[in-house]
């Protein structure tokens, strides 16, 4: 089975082609709002490496938040349509959760920056497959879970404090990450939209 | 010479729109969808909001493109997408869908300009005879444009401030006016009398336009008559603005006219539907025997079927993009290289 895995959510692009789940082919960059210079171009390039044709995807695995908006809509874009044209199965990463699965330890908190003193929060539990949760949060929140799950791994796609806890910068294991997700039932394509967990400002400021 | 089949595609702003266009004159299916029920609850478009509803309509829109023709995906030979000027995130998904239907079919990708797309919409009837100049009016948009010849754009003037479509929207909120404003003040200015004293905007020898003095005109003397617990003529007001817009426009789009020495005319975009502006041009035309032409009305606003149109003049002259093709939200296009011939 081959599969197209698209990462626009944060700040490092990867675009990555698996057969099963070994790496055949990847292309990754730091990538400050070019996700749209690159992205498209990149499956175009982990295709030609291979001497594959687009259509000999068979899944594509998409990272559809939380994360930067515009990157997010980004690669739900390209994946919506390159699935819904070729028909191809399309599987919704969670950035969150993708961080988890690549650390490995029992059970991991993810943050990625949200500005402003918030963040997105993602609880795991590798053992039982549950989410604990996944939320925007605000820094105290935070604080209260890393206090709640003392054993937790606190991670992030980068490395930083928040208060005196140590948060450890992640490098995505993309092979775990798809072995993980390779089971997971497909979304109806029509109904695939980014996982923001934050709703504009402009219906916030009514709430 | 052989057909061309572009699929085009439109999200600059608030409307989702997918084409078929054949050798750029022929629509043979087109597919808009428009949002503005959900920014009308907001009186004007929100950015965050147009993007976010573009994403979950896209594959919608395309599913409805192919139903409607016996078209298929095989058969396009060219792909058309808006890259500018326009919201910055809703561009960015026209963006994306177009270079992956390139990707997908290994068909070239045609940058397009907005602003050359409404002009293009004439073709769809009429097929434009050069040299032109073209007033393209819209709620982001006022440009003069001299044409010597297709595909080649000279913008002569443009708005310095508002656009004229976004001074008609802000003055309707002001007059209490429900979003989009636009049609109900000149819908309303048929039924007043010009009977406020506004100011000509920018009456000078440019061909550039600024409707801001106006616009706060507007909202002076609403205030001053408030003040004064006076009541608002609302329709007097619509009737004084739009006059002081059209003789505006109808005056320096002349002018162009008469210094460039051309015999046709071209009007286009969302504001191209307002009667005030088509009745004073239709007259003006008819008098100096000027060709004018106006795309109908379904072509005026944003679609997608203006953009194959221009979309295959484009790919004649060989302007086409790679995969790396961007958005660009603003508007320094005309001597943009994407658009150069390579």
């Amino acid at each position: 089975m081959i599969t197209l895995y698209i990462d626009t959510s944060m700040d490092d692009l990867t675009i990555c082609l698996l057969k099963d789940e070994k790496i055949l082919s990847k292309k990754t960059r730091k990538c400050k709002n070019e996700h749209s210079v690159y992205t498209v171009s990149y499956i175009k390039d982990v295709l030609d490496e291979v001497s594959m044709q687009p259509n000999d995807v068979d899944t594509i695995m998409v990272v559809n938040g939380p994360g930067s908006f515009t990157g997010l809509r980004i690669g739900v874009s390209v994946a919506k349509t390159y699935g819904y044209l070729l028909k191809k199965k399309v599987i919704l990463v969670s950035s969150l959760r993708q961080m988890a699965i690549s650390v490995k330890n029992q059970i991991a908190i993810s943050l990625i920056d949200a500005k402003n003193g918030n963040y997105y929060m993602g609880i795991y539990d590798m053992f039982d497959n549950d989410v604990k949760y996944e939320k925007f949060a605000s820094k105290d929140e935070v604080i209260l879970q890393i206090e709640k799950y003392e054993d937790a791994k606190l991670i992030s796609n980068k490395k930083f404090k928040i208060d005196d806890y140590e948060v450890e910068k992640v490098e995505l294991d993309i092979e775990q990450i798809v072995d993980y997700y390779k089971n997971e039932n497909p979304t109806n394509i029509h109904d695939i939209k980014p996982n923001y967990l934050k709703l504009p400002q402009v219906l916030e400021a009514r709430e | 010479m052989e057909d061309v089949i572009c699929l085009a595609i439109e999200t600059s702003c608030d409307e989702t729109s997918m084409s078929l266009v054949k050798n750029g004159v022929e629509d043979l299916a087109t597919v808009v969808f428009s949002q503005i029920d959900i920014h009308k609850a907001f009186g004007g478009v929100v950015p965050e909001i147009a993007s976010r509803s573009h994403i979950e309509s896209i594959t919608y829109v395309l599913d409805e493109l192919f139903r409607k023709t016996a078209v298929t995906l095989d058969d396009v030979d060219i792909i058309g997408v808006t890259y500018g000027p326009g919201l910055i995130g809703s561009l960015l998904i026209g963006v994306q869908v177009a270079k992956t239907i390139s990707l997908i079919t290994n068909k070239p990708l045609i940058p397009v300009h907005h602003i050359a797309g409404h002009i293009y919409a004439n073709n769809l009837e009429n097929r434009l005879k050069f040299p032109l100049i073209a007033l393209v009016v819209s709620g982001g948009h006022t440009d003069l444009i001299y044409m010597k010849k297709d595909y080649s754009f000279e913008r002569i003037g443009s708005t310095l401030d508002d656009a004229v479509g976004e001074a008609y929207d802000k003055v309707a909120k002001v007059l209490g006016l429900s979003y989009p404003g636009g049609p109900k003040i000149d819908d309303l200015s048929i039924k007043g009398e010009d009977t406020y004293n506004l100011p000509y905007p920018l009456d000078d020898d440019s061909y550039n336009f600024s409707f801001s003095g106006l616009k706060s005109a507007v909202l002076n003397t609403v205030n001053k008559e408030k003040q004064k617990h006076h009541e608002i003529r609302v329709a007097d007001m619509c009737c004084s603005f739009q006059n002081r817009v059209v003789e505006i426009l109808t005056k320096k789009t002349m002018r162009a006219i008469s210094e460039y020495k051309v015999k046709n005319l071209i009007v286009a975009g969302g504001v191209s539907a307002n009667n005030g502006l088509r009745h004073k041009f239709s007259i003006l035309c008819k008098e100096n025997k000027i060709k004018l032409s106006i795309p109908k009305t379904k072509y005026c606003t944003d679609n997608a079927t203006m953009i194959g149109a221009a979309a295959y003049y484009a790919y004649k002259n060989n302007i086409i993009a790679d995969l790396s093709l961007n958005a660009k939200a603003v508007d320094n296009l005309y001597n943009d290289e994407i658009l150069q011939p390579k």
